[in-house]
């Protein structure tokens, strides 16, 4: 099976190459969003609130290409043969790895323009367990409403259904003080990867039936 | 003996398309199936490939007496026909790659097919004319695991040269279940069989 999840995930990363699209698209999102906050965030009262600029700067820059992960193939009309050749699960759990290296990559480029354009510095290498445990989250949250609005056949569904999943997250990451080195609150850390394994589990269980066309 | 057996079928969308609809495909004895346009042709196809769940019913496969498992089958039956279509940014080798998934027996075939329909590895699906898409669908689907061929409409774009080396691939597979869906009289002339749906 991981030999086959493997050979998904190469084709998901060689059409992204040749696309050349989602990635590009987050890592200029990435610089511009983490630029217009702080500079937004200088302004007002904001200002120092380091953790509110990055985490929304995160989720202004993964959603817009988180959605297209099977709407890629419908649109494209690579379902069926997809399907052919590949179980759903190794689908959902290769598009997940693809999402998730997707915000990984984002988050960095996120964290290393805030530190820039903040005259801030890396304060703990507990950071970066923070970014992988919120990738996780992330990637699997959106998973299920991706996997939601391919069976509906809408971007807009992403948009709507995303909002249930999403926020409850949002409220766990925005108290994760990731910029302070004594701060870091490993508890909620720990919720965040509880909250990403559910949603993952309700994916993996549900890809079945949802991805199938009928 | 390969064969597939479908048991009283029932698939509607807004009209109704079969009602208790019961056969057996069986290896060495092709079946064409025939309809007007809007018959259900291209959905039986699916209802038989199982991406199309039927209403009531069932669709089984058999190797001997051994009934296959979902995973058996799809790796088991090669399937051309519009709706299923490779990635347009893949080339012809990792189009290969991606279908045998490291089924070295696979790949070969499939490598073989591409010489005998003159396909170029380097060439990219999305960038090649609709006859060439044609002759790679086939390629894919007559691999060396293929006991089972759903075709739709398979000579569609072909030239004469490939239509054939398509007949000759089926020729060659007397052991694998073969099913054409067609309005084309020239796609029937090897069948055996045939289900006329109204």
């Amino acid at each position: 099976m991981i030999k086959r999840i493997l050979f998904l995930l190469k084709k998901e990363l060689f059409v992204e190459y040749r696309e050349n699209k989602t990635m590009f698209c987050a890592a200029a999102l990435a610089l511009s969003c983490s630029f217009v906050f702080s500079f937004m965030a200088s302004l007002t009262d904001f200002s120092g609130n380091y953790n509110f600029i990055f985490w929304t700067a995160v989720f202004f820059t993964v959603f817009p290409g988180l959605d297209k992960i099977f709407r890629y193939e419908i649109e494209r009309k690579n379902m069926k043969f997809l399907l052919q050749h590949y179980d759903v699960n190794e689908i959902a759990i290769s598009k997940f790895i693809f999402n998730f290296l997707l915000i990984f990559v984002s988050e960095i480029i996120v964290l290393a323009s805030c530190l820039y354009f903040n005259n801030l510095r890396l304060s703990s290498g507990g950071m970066f367990v923070i970014l992988v445990l919120s990738s996780f989250a992330i990637a699997s949250s959106t998973l299920f409403t991706a996997l939601l609005s391919a069976k509906s056949g809408g971007n807009f569904i992403f948009a709507i259904s995303m909002m249930p999943v999403i926020i409850p997250l949002m409220i766990i990451l925005f108290k994760i003080n990731i910029f302070e080195v004594n701060s870091i609150n490993f508890k909620n850390a720990i919720l965040v990867f509880l909250y990403g394994f559910f949603y993952l589990l309700v994916s993996l269980k549900f890809s079945g039936y949802i991805i199938k066309e009928d | 003996m390969n064969y597939i057996k479908i048991e009283n079928i029932f698939k509607s969308y807004s009209a109704e398309l079969y009602n208790g609809l019961s056969f057996e495909f069986k290896a060495g004895a092709p079946c064409a199936i025939k309809g007007k346009n809007g018959s259900g042709k291209s959905t039986l196809l699916n209802v038989t490939s199982l991406h199309y769940s039927p209403d009531a019913g069932s669709v089984k496969y058999f190797s001997g007496s051994n009934e296959l498992s979902i995973k058996e089958i799809r790796n088991a039956v090669g399937i051309v026909s519009p709706y299923f279509n490779p990635y347009d940014e893949m080339s012809m080798k990792h189009l290969a790659e991606f279908v045998s998934a490291g089924n070295e027996n696979k790949l070969n075939s499939i490598n073989r097919n591409y010489k005998v329909f003159e396909i170029d590895q380097s060439q990219i699906y999305g960038e090649m004319s609709v006859g060439f898409k044609q002759r790679v669908k086939i390629s894919l689907a007559f691999n060396s695991e293929t006991e089972f061929l759903l075709l739709d409409e398979p000579f569609t774009a072909l030239d004469s040269f490939s239509k054939k080396l398509l007949q000759n691939l089926i020729d060659k597979n007397k052991k694998a279940v073969v099913i054409i869906a067609s309005n084309n009289d020239e796609e029937f002339s090897f069948c055996k069989k045939e289900i006329v749906l109204d």
